[in-house]
């Protein structure tokens, strides 16, 4: 065999190393790298925009007019790839109060002292992931507006987790939007549980 | 030998090519870092980008909204400006990705910073301006270690002129007190010195408790006086309606367009009573014939048998020995000259047996007496409208009413067609001059034993529910809440505050 061949073998190998090795890593390094950077400001960006309409007052109940409101708000946000009761993504929509003084809290009050949700409105894939500060159980809140029944006697619908990142006064309400997405594209089965990306903001 | 010199060259050539995959691969490396760098570094930016606006924008929210808490302008502008910090911080916190923020003091303004006219309009304005500085990754190797990102927010707040009706029927004894309560916490939401809040009491009459508006406080101390001795009566709603209507726009009380307008509508009971000019027959010469005069007064529906007048017991005016908390413009509308009291000159109460005693007077003969089973025969009809122009029998009527029969039914289904018409005119701007008025409508609805009827309601609110088959999405849409019990009264006044905060936003 001619030195030549033999030449171009050896450039053929190091350069196949060399992409396998080094560049076809880093492209997919830079694929994985984009892809959560897309879905981390397309995360953000939803839960910024539903977090802001629902501080509004928009309707996103179960009411005829909240679920067009809720179908708009995912067409928002189409790399999430989800829609109002299923996908790779869950929004939870939280409204809350600090029940401090029985002006806030009148009686019957059991939850004096405590951040209690007055509504909450969960969106999308609810499988995915619960909110940071607490779950209203489906009995302690109207089954279409997602109002709680009974916030000041209620004591499981308290989310004092608030408090931690958000100092209120007595009687303050507060809009919290939480948007997860999960990259299930992205788990190696066995080894890597899907990723996600979390989005909080209070309005 | 030339095998010899081919190896020859060979060997000499065999370095320079050998480093040619090395060297290729390190200067495509290094464009690669390059542009993965600049791509990362940008993506970063562009996300702490959006995460800052983010937060500017709940800062900016979150101060309009508070700009209702403090006694005076003052305290409200400071009280924005340490929500709108403490709401930036919480979604922006400090050291965010290496972030070093600078936030400005949050701008509280009675005027659009960006309009030059600095017009009032009936808004107030938080204004957010930030900036973060964010550390940079890859593009340190070419000298750049952080960038500048900046943003700004604003949120308006427009001025709220709220006009609140509370029903203090009799049946509202054993709630009355949580009712207090809960008109309190609602009064309280709304920002003294901008804000205006107005207070309409009801039972069978209504009493304009405070129709000037300007003094929350004062207010509140009128809520205070509602005492279980307080409630009686029976329940007109279409004259309260109408008389919180007409504060709203009266241009010597507010008339504020570019303010939010809306009316707040508590109750426990379904309307049984409606104020008219009623016809009445007169003696000629010595019978009863229909050529009668018309006489004002209140007539009752079932559950009990129609009667004309008023309850006994005089309206509850709790300050009404305070001047200028019932101006007798609105009072005298109720009781023109015509058919003014006995009580010349001044605007009391006229009981039913004041108005009968006069009106027998005049036309003796016919049984004009405080008494539910000469009431039919005294009166030949119900009017067609309400003493307010609100129709009791509508071309598209809520309730079936015939009015040439006196019966408590037909009373309170005109009842029920004379408030509906009055929520209806309201909303197509009948008062109001030069620009109408159109004003949000906002109803609770209390269970204290009477089952409340949901779709009038949501008719009165114009709430956007299908159960409401006159919704009309060109016109203010309100709320309806239900209260079952009067542990949720103060839930349902915190929705509607909620609601129109919300609007005013």
């Amino acid at each position: 065999m001619p030195d030549r061949v033999k030449r171009r073998g050896s450039i053929l190998v190091e350069a196949a190393l060399v992409i396998s090795l080094i560049f076809v890593p880093m492209a997919l390094a830079v694929i994985v790298v984009g892809l959560n950077m897309v879905r981390a400001i397309a995360t953000n960006q939803l839960n910024r925009d539903a977090g802001h309409i629902f501080a509004r007052g928009v309707d996103l109940t179960g009411s005829a007019n909240g679920l067009v409101n809720r179908g708009i708000l995912f067409q928002m946000a189409p790399a999430l790839r989800t829609t109002t009761t299923s996908g790779t993504a869950v929004l939870i929509l939280s409204w809350v109060e600090y029940l401090n003084s029985s002006t806030s809290c009148p009686s019957p009050c059991s939850n004096l002292g405590h951040v209690v949700f007055l509504q909450q409105i969960v969106l999308g894939n609810s499988a995915l992931r619960a909110s940071s500060f607490g779950t209203v159980p489906s009995g302690s809140k109207d089954a279409t507006t997602n109002k709680v029944t009974s916030p000041f006697s209620d004591t499981s619908v308290r989310a004092d987790g608030i408090l931690t990142y958000l100092t209120m006064s007595d009687g303050d309400t507060s809009y919290v939007s939480e948007a997860y997405f999960s990259s299930s594209d992205l788990a190696i089965a066995g080894i890597r549980s899907p990723p996600g990306t979390y989005a909080r903001a209070f309005f | 030998m030339q095998s010899k010199l081919k190896r020859a060259n060979s060997t000499t050539s065999r370095p320079k090519r050998r480093g040619v995959i090395l060297v290729f691969t390190a200067l495509a490396l290094l464009a690669l870092i390059g542009l993965v760098g600049l791509a990362v570094d940008m993506g970063v930016a562009y996300f702490l980008q959006a995460r800052l606006s983010q937060a500017a924008d709940a800062a900016a929210l979150a101060g309009a909204r508070s700009l209702s808490r403090g006694a005076d302008l003052s305290t409200q502008a400071s009280n924005a400006q340490a929500v709108a910090t403490r709401y930036f911080n919480a979604n922006f916190p400090s050291g965010f990705w290496g972030c070093t923020t600078s936030l400005q003091t949050p701008l509280v303004t009675a005027y659009n910073p960006s309009d030059s006219t600095h017009t009032d309009n009936k808004v107030r304005y938080v204004t957010i301006r930030a900036s973060a500085t964010a550390p940079l990754y890859f593009m340190r190797a070419l000298g750049l270690n952080t960038t500048t990102i900046g943003t700004s927010a604003q949120a308006a707040r427009r001025d709220a002129n709220i006009m609140i009706i509370l029903d203090r029927s009799g049946s509202m004894s054993a709630a009355v007190s949580q009712l207090v309560t809960s008109a309190n916490w609602f009064v309280n939401q709304f920002a003294p010195g901008r804000d205006k809040v107005g207070l309409v009491t009801f039972g069978g009459s209504y009493s304009l408790v405070k129709p000037t508006l300007t003094s929350i406080p004062s207010v509140t101390a009128a809520i205070n006086t509602l005492t279980s001795s307080t409630v009686a009566g029976t329940t007109n709603h279409s004259q309260p309606l109408w008389v919180a209507y007409q504060a709203l726009a009266d241009p010597l009380i507010t008339n504020e367009p570019g303010a939010l307008n809306a009316i707040v509508f508590f109750t426990d009971g379904q309307p049984n009573t409606i104020l008219a000019d009623f016809y009445a027959y007169r003696k000629n010469p010595s019978t009863c014939d229909k050529n009668g005069t018309t006489m004002i007064g209140y007539a009752l529906g079932s559950p009990v048998t129609a009667f004309f007048g008023t309850s006994l017991a005089p309206p509850y005016q709790p300050t009404s020995t305070s001047a200028g908390t019932t101006p007798s413009a609105y009072v005298s509308t109720a009781y023109d000259s015509t058919d003014s009291c006995p009580a010349s000159g001044t605007y009391s109460y006229c009981t039913a047996s004041s108005l009968i005693s006069q009106y027998s007077t005049n036309y003796s003969g016919c049984s004009f007496v405080a008494n539910s089973a000469n009431f039919t025969s005294d009166i030949t009809q119900i009017p067609p409208t309400d003493y307010y122009g609100n129709q009791t029998n509508p071309a598209s009527p809520y309730k079936t009413v015939t009015l040439t029969s006196v019966t408590g039914a037909n009373i309170t289904n005109a009842a029920f067609n004379a408030a509906d018409q009055a929520a209806q005119r309201m909303r197509a701007g009948a008062l109001g001059s030069p620009t109408p008025i159109v004003p949000v409508v906002d109803t609770i609805a209390l269970n204290t034993g009477q089952t409340p009827d949901d779709v009038y309601m949501k008719r009165l609110a114009n709430a956007n529910d299908t159960a409401n088959t006159i919704y009309d999405s060109t016109k203010p849409t309100g709320m309806y809440v239900y209260a079952s019990t009067t542990a949720d009264l103060q839930s349902a006044f915190i929705q509607i505050a909620s609601q129109i905060l919300h609007l005013s936003m």
